[in-house]
């Protein structure tokens, strides 16, 4: 089966990775095996999955930029996200009123998981949820030091639900 | 055995993988890695044999190989083994002879089972917590993770041996066994209830001893007032059963730990309380019996990337003595970039100490300054200076010992005859009065690293003169010399390396120590047929910095990026940019981060982490310890450890003889991470961990980045 001309049928966003490492605690620490997601209610896991077109994740992460320079970010994130409100309001206290993010290129797009909708959801809704690493450019006028470009590298994890075309 | 069994091995060494390749289907679905070093090494002493760095003379060859298969059966499903394996008749390199399998394991995960797993056999860590068990094995080790929405659960049991290598097990081996079960919520707090057993047959210095020690320990994060706090806790008791004298032991250990930040991330904060009873001692911790510790620290971020360090100290020890003696230490530290305009980084540390018994027998203080500092002077030549002065005060005598010391260094870029590389010339000057030795010291030296395509050439003189100028003791002179060339060509490699030593003591004979060795280096690289092992995702620019995100590979432009966002603009010295930056928060000795490469792409990475005290093996395995552990805490236990010989006074001479080895690995994405104390040619001793691509076996000690002094 292919996947062109995917209709996006809503983005949720998922964390950019926690803050920086500091000194952690003496005793062990948690280190994950990696399992198959368990799938969502409505949703069985696809064995085989499909890959996702570079261009919808790409309008997918331009979308999230949006919403974070429109002071919209708190609508696209996952309920799942820890602290999301905090987030957010550190972001409304920080950044100033008229920073962008710019996104400068994708670098890797890694499907962590994939779920096809059941006989009542629809089968032909795909839920996959990738890990995009993007390079980005924070923009703003500082009143002192004029036009500012904050670049970095970031990875964000999405959940994307789109519909298949047959 | 003879040369002709060592050469023997060798090819075989080298026709096993390449027959591998070859598309036997028995390997098909196996990645294959690894390297095999054939070396010899001839020695010759003269003089007086006993002062002599190098013990034995005469011809030292060895064969070792040290070799990797993965396969990946799917996502979810993986297998790896790894051994190294020995054929010796070095007296440096081991102290075993002939065939030696020094180093295996077996590593079986799979996620997609009904109980997530990880089986592991052979050499083992097993860690748990400080106060339980930290230590590497000989046994296997079992990892299941049940699967719980919302929660994480870890359940581990191993069981193994205290022992080195895999020979001759020795009837009364050390054995311990341990179970422990982690349960808790990704950023949420967590819980860990072990309990580890050891025995430990009678041996000629000790009687049959048995022990248990059970511990539970806590994390809680939380927010309060803007700022992200966490609580941290453990208690362990043991019990401990001796035929000897000690006879039935029962005590406590425990630790208690507030830390805190900032929203902003720029101030940082904790408290520490640890009190562990004198018969407090499980064979596999790490606690010191009889004392009581009591920490804090403040540290601050200015706005230029400068980092501002207080710390408060109180160690008691000898606890529940008649006799107790108290250490305290009040100390601040700043790091970074001293001046932006000048590119001028360092690391001031400043420290007062104070110890004394009750009984007054000891009773004594100390001020330590010490200054690093690095500077571009001009376009070709970088600046160093490290200044030191301690002055110690023993009220028992009295008497005041100071010690003064400067070294004056500088880095040259030099390009020649399609040769580049730096050149590093200094200087150490140092006066030490008082603690019945006064002497002035000089100490000229010269190192230099260079590459001309596969060729890689580094070299090192170091000369010290010490006029005692306290009557009957007599002047001394010491001067060592390496010279190390290296040739790749493809996955070969050739080296040769020579060492001379001299001792003059102005009362006693002369020493002159010679070595001059050759080695050939085979490396392999096999991928699993039928598709490569899918990628990970890419690293990421994290908030703070990480050596596992300046990964050989990557974008050199980029990881500089990354480090100069946290800690200022770097110095360059040949092919790495280095920078002065508290990488271990808990660690207050001088840290140094250096990201490797000349070209676009990074080489590798390195964390420089200086001793305070190497003279001391006693302050030099606590100072390892310390540093080791903060690894431990943000890597997780490593995917390979070797210990070999004790702290001594001159590290650098045991490992020049084979004697200590100290090395951890962690595999990564992106080839390995790698912490130790490597041999340096210039002699100097520093715990580095690098992240490379690969790295030789581990008892090949000569990896330092040599071209940073």
């Amino acid at each position: 089966m292919r996947i062109p001309g995917l209709l996006a049928l809503a983005v949720l966003v998922l964390l950019p990775l926690g803050e920086g490492p500091a000194d952690a605690r003496r005793f062990r620490d948690f280190q994950a095996i990696s399992r198959p997601e368990a799938a969502p209610r409505g949703f069985t896991t696809v064995e085989q999955p499909l890959r996702l077109p570079r261009a919808l994740v790409e309008a997918t992460v331009r979308d999230v930029f949006a919403a974070w320079s429109d002071g919209r970010l708190r609508e696209k994130l996952s309920d799942r996200f820890a602290d999301a409100e905090r987030l957010v309001q550190q972001i409304a206290i920080s950044a100033p009123q008229d920073a962008r993010i710019r996104l400068l290129g994708l670098q890797s797009i890694n499907e962590l998981g994939q779920f096809r909708g059941d006989a009542a959801t629809g089968p032909d809704i795909i839920m996959s949820r990738v890990a995009v690493v993007a390079r980005t450019a924070l923009e703003f006028d500082d009143p002192t030091n004029g036009f500012q470009r904050l670049e970095g590298t970031h990875e964000y994890i999405f959940t994307i639900t789109a519909r298949v075309k047959r | 055995m003879s040369a002709r069994r060592l050469i023997l091995l060798s090819a075989l060494v080298a026709g096993g993988p390449a027959a591998a390749q070859e598309g036997g289907t028995l390997l098909a679905g196996w990645a294959i890695s690894g390297e095999s070093t054939t070396r010899a090494e001839y020695y010759s002493i003269s003089g007086n044999g006993n002062a002599s760095s190098f013990p034995d003379d005469g011809f030292h060859p060895f064969t070792e190989l040290d070799l990797t298969l993965a396969r990946r059966i799917s996502p979810f499903n993986r297998v790896t083994v790894g051994f190294g394996a020995l054929l010796n008749q070095s007296d440096y390199r081991s102290a075993e002879e002939g065939f030696l399998l020094e180093r295996f394991r077996v590593e079986w995960e799979k996620g997609d089972g009904a109980v997530p797993f990880r089986a592991t056999a052979g050499d083992v860590f097993a860690f748990f917590s400080p106060l339980t068990i930290q230590r590497s094995l000989k046994g296997g080790l079992v990892e299941l993770q049940p699967t719980t929405p919302g929660l994480d659960q870890s359940i581990v049991l191993f069981a193994g041996l205290d022992e080195p290598i895999y020979r001759n097990f020795p009837d009364d081996s050390s054995i311990f066994a341990g179970a422990s079960w982690l349960v808790g919520r990704e950023d949420g707090p967590s819980l860990a209830l072990s309990g580890v057993m050891n025995w430990q047959e009678a041996t000629s210095t000790a009687s049959q001893a048995t022990q248990a020690t059970s511990s539970v320990a806590f994390e809680v994060p939380f927010g309060l007032q803007g700022q992200s706090l966490t609580l941290e806790g453990e208690g362990a008791f043991f019990h401990g059963e001796d035929t000897g004298l000690t006879g039935t032991r029962n005590d406590l250990g425990n630790y208690l730990s507030l830390r805190g930040r900032d929203g902003g991330n720029r101030l940082d904060y904790g408290l520490t309380f640890e009190r562990y009873g004198a018969d407090f001692d499980p064979a596999g911790g790490a606690a010191i019996s009889d004392r009581a510790t009591l920490e804090g620290f403040t540290g601050w971020r200015f706005d230029n990337g400068l980092r501002l360090r207080g710390r408060l100290q109180r160690f008691t020890d000898d606890l529940t003595s008649d006799n107790v003696t108290i250490t305290r230490i009040a100390g601040v530290t700043l790091t970074g970039p001293f001046s932006k305009a000048n590119a001028l980084t360092g690391t001031l540390d400043a420290f007062l100490r104070d110890a004394a018994d009750e009984n007054g027998t000891r009773d004594e203080w100390s001020g330590t300054l010490r200054l690093g500092l690095a500077m571009p002077v001009t376009d070709q030549w970088t600046g160093r200076l490290n200044l030191f002065t301690e002055m110690l005060e023993d009220e028992t005598i009295p008497d005041t010992r100071i010690t003064r010391q400067a070294v004056l260094g500088a880095s040259r870029q030099v390009q020649a005859a399609g040769w580049r590389g730096t050149v590093s010339p200094s200087l150490t000057l140092r006066r030490v009065t008082g603690g019945n030795l006064d002497s002035d010291d000089i100490g000229p030296g010269i190192g230099a690293s260079f590459r001309n395509g596969n060729h890689a050439l580094n070299g090192n003189w170091r000369l010290l003169y010490s006029n005692r100028r306290t009557p009957g003791v007599a002047d001394n002179l010491t001067q060592d010399m390496a010279l190390a060339w290296g040739y790749t060509m493809g996955q070969h490699r050739f080296g040769a390396d020579m060492a001379y030593s001299e001792r003059q003591p102005g009362n006693a004979e002369d020493t002159h120590g010679f070595r001059v060795g050759v080695s050939y280096t085979l490396r392999f690289d096999k991928p699993a047929a039928g598709g490569a092992i899918a990628a990970g995702p890419a690293p990421v620019t994290p908030d703070s910095i990480d050596l596992r995100d300046l990964a050989p590979g990557r974008s050199l432009a980029q990881a500089r990026q990354i480090v100069s966002f946290e800690a200022g603009e770097g110095v360059s010295f040949g092919g790495a940019t280095v920078w002065d930056y508290r990488y271990l928060r808990d660690i207050d000795a001088r840290q140094r981060l250096a990201v490797l490469g000349d070209g676009t792409v990074v080489q590798g990475s390195a964390l420089l982490v200086d001793f305070d005290d190497t003279g001391r093996p006693e302050n030099a395995e606590r100072a390892f310890q310390r540093v080791r552990e903060a690894l431990l805490r943000r890597y997780g236990a490593p995917t390979s450890s070797t210990a070999r010989g004790a702290f001594v006074a001159d590290l650098n001479a045991a490992m020049e003889r084979g004697e200590f080895v100290r090395v951890d690995e962690w595999r990564t994405p992106d080839g390995v991470m790698r912490f130790g104390i490597p041999r340096r040619l210039d002699g100097t001793v520093r715990m580095e961990l690098q992240h490379a691509r690969r790295f030789g076996a581990p008892e090949d000690t000569l990896w330092s980045v040599e071209a940073i002094p």
